[in-house]
């Protein structure tokens, strides 16, 4: 009985019926309890928020998003080419896993927010100024998942590259501990982009930038524009979404495809 | 002059606080093409005398030279076949093969073409796209073979490279290798447990004692290749090997 529904439903909607009748669901749901409710205030019905995404969605594209995703990505390519380089250094060289390790611990600990006074001072409120504080949540994750990968990497692979003649640190690391670490690296990124996503969001808020989308939530709020702060949140986690999605298919799923033997 | 010298070689390590003599005092003159099998007991040395070979570990004393040159690190004149797997994971099976080539600054094309010819030669053509994961146990050591037959090394050291491998796969991978080795002629060190194993592919075997590990005996086989493996020549040198090792567990 049970099985026949499912094929059913499963018809209904193709592949991904069951999960596309969970988000109408919600959907419905979220509509009738904002008409009972009846207050835009506590709780904006998703009708006008999607009127608001139609009023809003230039401003969106081309002003809001092209902005935070320079904010994003200064500090996410900054973090990697700080990260990379000492992660690597600190797996590979005892004497560099000494000097920076303290140095690491020290500043881990440091929430990236609390970062907010001095990126004003330094930056002022520029897109560098956002950018550092997206840096500082995305650059630990990444340095650290760079260690342990070259930490790692097993004697096997490093003896083995020594007797085909490859003998340099500087070689066995390009050759060996660098493509060994890669899948520790990425899900590093990956991780430091989920951070680095919240993070930006908190920087705009803030006032480290005049605006963004984190700026642009801000900025409702104080015109109790909730349906509009609703549909910048539901933009966020969008975005957040696809760029998730789309490293996994890019760098996982395609760079990375040797790891299945290692995970199974 | 013998390719490969090893001299009053002797290896101690400190295990939980006490010296333990792992190699006393081995030395042995291999000649070019020969192949030597090393057989005895476990823990008696034979993997770090291969390793010393290779130019991964250091011997206390003694030495080693190839060719009249003492060895002083890891080189692709002197290939190694691990007994575990090695292949890197991340690479397919022509990376793997050109991964020497690749160091040497060979450019894709001819080192592609040289892998081929070697991936041909270990009978994994069909393969050349797959990944270590996507391969038998058997498959991997051909490649592993491979690698490092395509350096074209002096010596390969191989470190009982078919013990994970079942009785009849083993069987095959010998023969093939008996048919690589008289096509290459490179000279051969071969670490095994298995005696039939030693005799079937030996020009030489060395029967190693353990605690200290040293050369109880050397073993010259003159039977003519392929050898019949229940031949009555076969069965006498078994016996004799076998008693030797017997000799060995009782000390
Ligand atoms: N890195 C090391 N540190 C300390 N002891 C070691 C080390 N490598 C080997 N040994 C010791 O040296 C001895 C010889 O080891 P080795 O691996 O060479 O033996 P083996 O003859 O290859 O044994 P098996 O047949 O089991 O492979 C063993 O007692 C081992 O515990
Ligand atoms: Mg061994």
């Amino acid at each position: 009985m049970r099985r026949r529904l499912e094929g059913r439903i499963g018809s209904i909607g193709g592949a991904y019926g069951i999960e596309a009748l969970s988000i109408a669901g919600l959907l419905v749901i979220w509509q009738i309890a904002a008409q009972i409710m009846d207050n835009t205030l506590l709780l904006p019905s998703f009708l006008q928020v999607v009127g608001g995404f139609l009023r809003q969605w230039q401003a969106i594209l081309f002003e809001d998003l092209p902005i935070s995703l320079i904010h994003f990505f200064i500090g996410l390519i900054g973090g990697v080419m700080v990260a990379l380089p000492i992660g690597m250094a600190m797996g590979w060289f005892k004497v560099a896993d000494r000097i920076f390790d303290p140095l690491v611990e020290l500043l881990r600990p440091i929430p990236p927010l609390a970062w907010i006074p001095f990126a004003i001072i330094w930056f002022g409120l520029t897109d560098e100024s956002a950018g550092f504080i997206v840096f500082v949540g995305a650059v630990f994750p990444i340095m650290i998942n760079t260690y342990t990968g070259f930490r790692s990497l097993p004697m096997i692979y490093v003896e083995s590259a020594k007797v085909l003649g490859c003998t340099r640190d500087r070689d066995l690391i390009r050759y060996v501990a660098f493509p060994f670490a890669l899948p520790s690296i990425a899900a590093g990124v990956r991780i430091a982009m989920g951070i680095a996503w919240m993070c930006l969001v908190a920087a705009e808020m803030f006032g480290v930038s005049t605006s963004g989308l984190g700026f642009k939530i801000w900025h409702f709020y104080s015109l109790h524009r909730m349906d509009l702060v609703l549909l910048y949140m539901i933009v966020l986690g969008l975005i957040g979404l696809t760029m998730d999605r789309a490293f996994r298919f890019l760098v996982e799923d395609r760079l990375l495809r040797w790891r299945v033997g290692l995970t199974q | 002059m013998a390719l490969l010298e090893i001299v009053g070689v002797s290896k101690r390590f400190i295990a939980e606080g006490k010296q333990m003599e792992a190699l006393k005092e081995v030395s042995l003159s291999i000649d070019e093409r020969e192949f030597v099998c090393f057989i005895g007991p476990s823990g008696c040395g034979k993997t770090t005398l291969l390793r010393i070979v290779a130019g991964l570990v250091e011997p206390s004393s003694g030495w080693v030279s190839l060719d009249g040159q003492p060895i002083t690190g890891p080189g692709p004149e002197r290939g190694m076949v691990f007994q575990e797997y090695s292949l890197f994971p991340w690479r397919n099976v022509l990376e793997n093969v050109g991964f020497g080539l690749e160091l040497k600054g060979m450019d894709r094309p001819s080192r592609e073409a040289l892998s081929r010819q070697y991936i041909e030669m270990v009978g994994l053509e069909r393969f050349e796209q797959r990944f270590p994961h996507e391969l038998s146990g058997g498959m991997k050591q051909r490649v592993a073979i491979a690698r490092a037959l395509v350096n074209e090394p002096r010596a390969i050291l191989m470190d009982e490279p078919f013990g994970a491998l079942d009785a009849q796969t083993r069987n095959t991978m010998q023969t093939e290798l008996l048919r690589i080795w008289s096509d290459k002629r490179k000279t051969v060190l071969f670490v095994t447990h298995s005696v039939d194993e030693a005799i079937y592919l030996a020009d030489t075997i060395i029967i190693m004692s353990a605690r200290p590990g040293r050369i109880k005996d050397r073993i010259e086989i003159n039977i003519p290749r392929p050898r019949v493996r229940t031949s009555p020549e076969v069965n006498g040198i078994r016996d004799r090997i076998l008693q030797d090792l017997r000799s060995e567990m009782e000390d």
